[in-house]
């Protein structure tokens, strides 16, 4: 039933509707990209009212973890206290979730010859920093109550997996410093905690749930940045191949050397996008970033 | 408005796609690409852009599937608030559908769509003056009475449904189309230099 026409014939009617053109071609293609996103799509959707909101919640929590974690997500600001935690903290018989906080450090070097690191983590930041070295020099800060976590690692095929066990512990969590060679091919991927990465020539994947991202210094081919909530930042000194950086919420900046055009896509759904570098469509130099909330710069210094 | 419906209800088919059934996703395309697309028409006045942006507002409404709204099992108003929210950012919804396409390297990317019959363009080009002109018509009504309007007499809502894909409730509607007629009706009598309300001339379809 067309209901009545609530401006009493104001306005002269609209041309008719039409089926869509091409209806079989454009759900086809549709249903591939649809099919092509199914697996990396994002776990929880965020309505668009709740972005600004998550935006604050996330902000809160990771404050709050660099209070309730410190030296965690702050990174090296943690000290040696080997096995110690406040006096005043309430006793507890077995030293469960409700002992005192436990800060410690563990340093270690991997000597055999390294051309990928894979860090897999579930709370605490990461740092690596790339130079003229051969090894990899590992700087643990472990912080908890209860059982400490264990560090976890091993090389297969030239690749170094370094990662952690939390057995039975609140609070806790792990954050790492690494010393890398250069070139060495980086794979992050942690749940809360942010990212820093510098001076690396490699191919690099991070990704993290929730905490910012900033890679300096950087003059690899690829490099794959992506976060839940928080900022990414990357700066290259060399023009890279293929930039490809994603928050849910937070802004994305990208900077690259002047000189070369860049096909780029860079997307918000809540923000300013802010593009200064050449572009080419047929370029293949590609940057790629976006974000749900907040703006998009990708600028030639 | 909506096309014949066979089969299960909307309700059905978006709880289906909601859990990775793509077959429910083409059902519910079959089944409002048409109204999106002729909505979209009615926004942009343009029907290729409309035909560009149909798909990217199913892509979107497929992105968003966990927060679909259904109003008397029909999630067409809902799908005509994603629509009327990519129209408004269009260059980038089409952007973005198109580096989606590219990255899976489908066919439309490249192909060009097989050109119109001459009398068709001509229609097409027809309708889309007579929609500019329209859309001129209420150009100066503020935003969201010309929502209310462009969901109720061009895209057939009820009220109600209207409410669903605005957001808002039934009475907020109802207040907008009332001020959007009562504005109109002062605008197009003082243009056409007569003290009372009159209709513009009404043209008959083709």
């Amino acid at each position: 039933v067309k209901p009545a026409d609530p401006l009493g014939g104001l306005l002269p009617p609209a041309p008719p509707g039409r089926d869509l053109p091409h209806h079989d071609r454009h759900r086809g293609d549709l249903l591939a990209v649809v099919r092509s996103q199914h697996t990396g799509e994002r776990r929880w959707p965020v309505a668009a009212w709740l972005a600004p909101l998550g935006a604050a919640v996330a902000v809160l929590v990771i404050v709050a973890g660099v209070f309730v974690l410190p030296g965690l997500i702050g990174g090296s600001r943690s000290s040696e206290q080997p096995g110690t935690g406040p006096a005043s903290g309430p006793p507890a018989a077995s030293g469960g979730e409700h002992g005192p906080l436990i800060r410690r450090t563990e340093n270690s070097v991997v000597g055999s010859a390294v051309t990928g690191l894979v860090l897999r983590g579930s709370v605490g930041a990461v740092s690596i920093t790339g130079g003229d070295r051969s090894t990899v020099a590992i700087t643990a800060h472990l912080a908890y109550r209860g059982s400490a976590p264990v560090i976890t690692r091993q090389v297969t095929g030239g690749v170094l997996e370094l990662g952690y066990r939390l057995p039975n512990c609140s609070n806790c969590g792990v954050s790492f410093d690494l010393m890398v060679p250069r070139g060495l091919g980086v794979t992050v991927r942690l749940g809360v905690g942010q990212i820093e990465l510098n001076g690396l020539s490699g191919t690099i994947a991070a990704s993290t749930g929730t905490g910012q991202i900033r890679a300096t210094g950087m003059s690899g081919q690829r490099i794959r940045l992506t976060t839940g909530a928080g900022m990414i930042r990357a700066e290259f000194t060399v023009p890279p191949q293929l930039v490809y950086a994603q928050s849910d919420i937070g802004s994305v900046a990208i900077r690259v050397p002047p000189g070369t055009a860049y096909q780029v896509i860079a997307d918000t759904q809540v923000g300013s996008v802010r593009i200064t570098v050449p572009q080419a469509a047929a370029s293949s130099h590609v940057i790629h970033a976006a974000t749900g909330t907040g703006t998009v710069t990708i600028t030639g210094s | 408005m909506t096309a014949v419906d066979r089969g299960p209800g909307d309700a059905a088919l978006w709880s289906r796609a909601a859990h990775g059934d793509h077959d429910a996703f083409g059902q519910l395309f079959d089944r409002h690409a048409g109204a999106v697309y002729s909505y979209l028409f009615r926004l942009t006045a343009n029907w290729s852009e409309a035909e560009d942006l149909t798909s990217a507002v199913f892509l979107q409404a497929w992105r968003r599937r966990a927060e679909v709204v259904i109003d008397r099992d029909s999630s067409l108003p809902w799908l005509l608030g994603v629509a009327r929210r990519l129209a408004q950012n269009s260059s980038r919804a089409r952007r973005r559908y198109q580096a989606a396409l590219a990255r899976i390297g489908t066919h439309l990317a490249d192909g060009a769509l097989a050109a119109d019959p001459a009398d068709a363009v001509l229609g097409r080009l027809d309708s889309e003056q007579r929609m500019a002109r329209l859309r001129a018509a209420i150009a100066k009504l503020p935003r969201h009475e010309r929502a209310a309007v462009e969901l109720c007499v061009w895209a057939e809502l009820d009220q109600q449904a209207a409410a669903v894909s605005l957001g808002v409730k039934v009475g907020t509607v109802k207040s907008r189309l009332h001020r959007a007629r009562r504005r109109l009706a002062t605008e197009l009598g003082a243009e056409s230099g007569e003290p009372a309300p009159a209709p513009l001339p009404r043209r008959d379809e083709p």
